[in-house]
């Protein structure tokens, strides 16, 4: 028992709030060990998807043996994950052999479709199995990923139907839903935190896909209208977000801090609406300090840090526009900061409401 | 080193506090932040993105050149912010966050203003004449600054400077006199000696640390191009240094090892180590395997040689954090 689990149970105890021993914490692999056993799972499913080209073509070459040869293998490794958790070795066999069943799954499904990639069926197909892998497959990485992988179909489903302005804020929703909400439900602890992850890592994709990366993923340039309506949407969750904040810190309607709060997280939102990024980063940054959550907040920054750069390479705005909306940004902030230093910058303790 | 959350979502999670208590025990865990700490964090957060947003919004602004607005008025514009950035630092007391942001947002306006003085005066120099000048005239900024992002945008700066020399050195002859190894060579060399000043210097300078993450940056980048390298030794044989590429490697392996398992306990700097081994050593078996007749037995092989390294380096890397968590 490290002193720092110690000293929490201590403190808890203490306030009645715990009782009797502190049972020892299970250590988690850190972030990156994750990142190292997904990156080597796809290596690995890469191989196997070869193995299946070069040894076994008729099956990739029927669909219907395709999808159901990838139902199966997921299948497979669904059991595989269930049976021995404790086998670092069977899970990251069980990991490589889902991802690989996926892919054929996939490669089936867009046969059916003529392996076209424009209509929404194949996409919505997949996005309905990587919300059931999501809910199913008891294994982090795994869970992250086809949260990932759900979000980024679902996106393509609706691009396909001109919707696809829409998703981002959707998923943002969705993120800080599962944020706000990620104690209220022990039992589905494990399938909804690494949900929420895969969300917001989609969300980060996706930005970039529409901006910095899409002369190589090859999308076409948002419609100006659609796309402002996407960043009226992003804001409305970004506003939403801070007033279930507050609500929580204690702050109520209308006190003080509660009106300068909103207003400022309104006007930052108002004045950003062409700076695309920076209401999804905020959310993410906040939704992360709320929690005590060091990797979703680091998530955030990097966020923004994204934004910029997509900012800079977009072409549908001159620089000299970009840099008003820049400059008024920077502004507003550093503005608010003086304001809300100068209202609510009080000692510890005395600054819940006024 | 197990953080307060992760304790809290465990015992939140196997039930050992009342559901209706979740809050409290969050609150009284310091995980969910109280009114003075939200109030500190929106403080700084409004500082920093609103300082970025500020000097990128200059930034933009010079790379627009916008002609309806005069020189002298772009000169005396950009030189007004720096000046009034860099009294900031000195007015709100040079090792505090505010002052080391003024700093900061000083420095990419410095590049800014040279920026727009090449532009003016069509000075003829080479892109990589302004990354190193900036580098170079940053300098007394960063030595005072005691802020590590100052110092990462200053190795920024001088990988970009290298890059850029070496296009402009060999960049028309390349083809013939050299090959862009010997860049990924240099890169390497240049921030793999800012690895090892840094961790030198992080026993020193307290400030330099930063919960590891600039190192850890650094340490990606080294590793990235130490690991572009031994694939072209193996994919392109032809490469002259092929023991070179090797030989650095592995010596980067066990210097990697012998350092960050006990002398200097960093569990990331290992798994990214994993990393790199499992990616060339699976790109080593496919050259050797693939160009003989079993092409599909031997892909099975190879993924199955993938499966059981990450496998190897799970177990490795749980008994090391158990290890360095106790």
């Amino acid at each position: 028992m490290s002193a720092t689990a110690q000293q929490l149970w201590q403190r808890l105890a203490a306030a009645g709030l715990v009782q009797g021993e502190p049972p020892p914490t299970p250590l988690a692999a850190p972030w990156y060990v994750r990142l190292l056993l997904g990156v080597a799972g796809w290596i690995a499913a890469l191989f196997l998807l070869g193995f299946v080209a070069a040894g076994m073509a008729w099956l990739a070459e029927s669909e219907a043996a395709s999808i159901v040869g990838g139902l199966l293998v997921s299948a497979a490794a669904w059991v595989l994950f269930r049976k021995m958790p404790e086998s670092a070795f069977a899970q990251q066999f069980a990991l490589a052999f889902s991802f690989a069943g996926q892919a054929l799954f996939a490669l089936g499904v867009f046969g059916l479709y003529d392996h076209s990639a424009e209509g929404a069926g194949p996409w919505l197909w997949i996005a309905v199995q990587q919300t059931v892998l999501l809910a199913v497959m008891p294994n982090t990485v795994h869970r992250l990923w086809s949260a990932f992988a759900a979000s980024v179909t679902l996106y393509m489903a609706l691009r396909a139907g001109g919707l696809g302005f829409l998703v981002p804020p959707l998923l943002l929703a969705a993120a800080a839903w599962g944020w706000l909400h990620e104690f209220r439900w022990p039992r589905f602890a494990a399938a909804l935190r690494p949900g929420a992850y895969g969300l917001v890592i989609a969300l980060i994709g996706m930005e970039l896909a529409g901006g910095l990366l899409r002369p190589a993923v090859g999308f076409d340039a948002p419609d100006p209208e659609r796309r402002l309506w996407g960043q009226m949407l992003n804001g409305a969750v970004l506003v939403g977000v801070v007033w279930v904040l507050l609500h929580r810190t204690g702050a109520t309607w209308p006190g003080r801090t509660a009106v300068v709060v909103l207003a400022g997280t309104v006007l930052t939102v108002l004045v950003s609406l062409e700076a695309p990024g920076i209401a999804t980063g905020v959310c993410i940054l906040l939704l992360g300090f709320a929690h005590g959550n060091a990797v979703l907040t680091g998530l955030g920054g990097i966020a923004l840090l994204l934004y910029a750069g997509d900012y800079y390479y977009e072409l549908d705005v001159t620089l000299l526009v970009k840099s008003q909306v820049l400059a008024a940004t920077g502004a507003v902030l550093l503005g608010l900061r003086w304001v809300l230093l100068r209202w609510l910058g009080r000692p510890a303790g005395q600054a819940a409401d006024g | 080193m197990v953080s307060r959350r992760a304790h809290l979502l465990h015992w939140l999670d196997s039930g050992l506090v009342a559901p209706a208590r979740t809050a409290a025990a969050l609150a009284a865990g310091g995980v969910t932040p109280d009114p003075a700490r939200w109030l500190r964090f929106l403080d700084v957060l409004l500082l920093v993105l609103g300082g970025l947003a500020l000097a990128s919004g200059v930034v933009f602004f010079v790379a627009f050149n916008w002609d309806a607005l005069g020189r002298f008025s772009q000169f005396a514009l950009l030189q007004v912010l720096l000046l009034a950035a860099v009294a900031a630092w000195w007015r709100l007391g040079i090792d505090r966050l505010p002052a080391q942001v003024a700093l900061l947002v000083a420095a990419i306006l410095l590049g800014a203003l040279l920026a727009l003085f090449g532009q003016t005066y069509q000075t003829g120099a080479d892109p990589w004449q302004l990354f190193a000048t900036w580098a170079l005239l940053m300098l007394p900024w960063a030595l005072a600054g005691q802020f590590a992002p100052l110092w990462l945008l200053w190795l920024g700066l001088l990988n970009l400077a290298a890059a850029l020399w070496y296009d402009a050195r060999f960049g028309l002859l390349g083809a013939a006199f050299a090959s862009r190894d010997d860049l990924a060579w240099l890169l390497l060399l240049l921030n793999g000696a800012a690895w090892v000043a840094w961790e030198l210097l992080a026993r020193r300078f307290a400030w330099l640390v930063l919960g590891r993450w600039p190192v850890r940056l650094i340490a990606i980048a080294a590793g990235f191009i130490l690991t572009g390298l031994v694939l072209r030794a193996i994919f392109d044989p032809d490469s002259p240094p092929i023991l070179l590429a090797w030989g650095t490697y592995l010596a980067w392996l066990a210097a990697v090892y012998a350092i960050y398992r006990r002398r200097l306990p960093d569990l990331f700097m290992l798994a990214g180590a994993c990393l790199t081994l499992i990616v060339c050593l699976t790109a080593e078996l496919g050259w050797l395997l693939l160009d003989v007749e079993e092409t599909a037995g031997m892909l099975l092989l190879i993924a199955l040689a993938v499966i059981g390294q990450a496998g190897a380096a799970a177990v490795w890397l749980r008994n090391v954090h158990a290890e360095q968590a106790a």
